[in-house]
């Protein structure tokens, strides 16, 4: 599909109107914009779905990128084993799974292969474990991976030898680095939809951090509505900040002063900057969740769990 | 915070959060330009023509009325074309005796 910028139309517009595109004042350009924006509404009402529709296959998480610089916690995709991991420690240029002979084995010094579950032996305190080696911590009620040699007694909350490791939550983000912003999701495929008639639509559901999928597999083909145009920015200011655009699910929550609704593995109190009224899913164990309400103040206090 | 501003002629979606004096031209990787698909253009130019000449009190049944007319079937083109695409319709035929 070939497009045109706005500054095109605005320019044609302006010249049929008898006004000089290159020195319009706030008052006609206003109108101008304010008339394409109708134009724009209007073609959704009338075109809605076969004109703002797109079906690509994406991934639950970037791809992993050699020589950026990952922070534990930090979770790709690796194409060369279609697999997600976690980082367990900071690092650059550590690839995710080593190839030996043809055979891939887990980077485990830097990487944790991502699951939705985890399995694996409670931790013994007397004995030593070896680098990427796996256990569940009763204490915690959370499974842990070793990121150097550890020894007899050493307890998985010592964080300079142990990483708690994340349930894998399966989900695609609706803005991902070179995809188009995902808007209202007409289905979610196991293969292009649209090179065959027969695709198996899967089972999926829309959530606050974007569209869930529950079959095991490395990508998925999404079939949606692009977010519809609408022109509403003001002249761009060097002493403002800007936020990301946020789907449309999201967006009616992400207004300047609304609230939002958080999620992570630790507790919000003095670690979370929110607006009165956000909620905060902290996932305790891997069965264990608890929500958090902002009550009060825009800092990282007034948490209550 | 604002989360589109119009930068150099053209509006552009902020997609990663900037800090102060983070630009379109000096950050692109945070910004992406807003543009519509061509086929959208005559409408929109149409439709946006009729709601200016209106805003600006240009004559109503000399240039207005008419031009909204002229947006009418621009977007009726626009929708058949669109109907016709997706294999909807079949091109019209004209029969003579």
């Amino acid at each position: 599909m070939r497009v045109a910028p706005y500054s095109e139309l605005q320019a044609s517009v302006a010249r049929l109107l008898g006004l000089d595109p290159d020195n319009l004042d706030d008052s006609e350009f206003a109108i101008i914009r304010d008339g394409v924006n109708r134009g724009l509404a209007a073609i959704a009402r009338r075109v809605g779905a076969l004109g703002f529709q797109r079906c690509e296959e994406r991934w639950f998480r970037d791809h992993y990128v050699d020589g950026t610089a990952y922070v534990a916690g930090d979770e790709v995709f690796y194409p060369a084993t279609q697999t997600y991991y976690q980082a367990v420690q900071a690092s650059s240029g550590e690839p995710p799974a080593i190839e030996t002979a043809g055979t891939y084995a887990v980077n485990g010094e830097y990487w944790a292969e991502s699951k939705r579950a985890y399995t694996a032996a409670d931790w013994d305190d007397a004995v030593g474990y070896d680098v990427g080696s796996q256990v569940y911590y009763p204490v915690t009620g959370l499974y842990y991976q070793a990121k150097a040699p550890v020894s007899a007694g050493t307890v998985p909350t010592n964080t300079s030898f142990w990483h708690a490791l994340v349930a894998f939550d399966p989900y695609v983000p609706p803005i991902q680095t070179g995809f188009t912003t995902i808007g209202r999701v007409v289905g979610v495929f196991a293969e292009n939809p649209r090179a065959f008639a027969g695709a198996v639509m899967l089972p999926w559901r829309r959530s606050e951090v974007g569209v869930q999928v529950y079959t095991e597999q490395p990508s998925v083909w999404i079939e949606f509505q692009v977010r519809p145009h609408r022109f509403n920015g003001t002249a761009w200011s060097s002493t403002a900040t800007y936020t990301a655009v946020d789907d449309e699910a999201a967006s009616a929550s992400t207004a300047a002063s609304g609230p939002r609704i958080y999620t992570g593995t630790a507790s919000p109190e003095g670690a979370i900057t929110a607006n009165p009224g956000s909620i905060y899913v902290q996932q305790v164990s891997s069965t264990v969740t608890q929500t958090w309400v902002k009550a009060s103040g825009t800092g990282n206090t007034g948490w209550i769990g | 915070m604002p989360s589109q501003a119009y930068y150099a002629g053209d509006f552009w979606d902020c997609v990663s959060d900037t800090t102060a004096a983070q630009s379109p031209a000096t950050h692109p990787a945070k910004w992406s330009k807003l543009v519509l698909p061509e086929e959208w253009l005559p409408y929109l130019e149409e439709e946006a023509l009729a709601y200016a000449m209106q805003a600006l009190g240009r004559p109503l049944v000399e240039q207005v009325i008419p031009q909204r007319r002229v947006a009418a079937s621009a977007l009726d083109l626009l929708a058949l074309n669109y109907h016709r695409e997706n294999g909807n319709g079949q091109p019209i035929r004209v029969f003579t005796r």
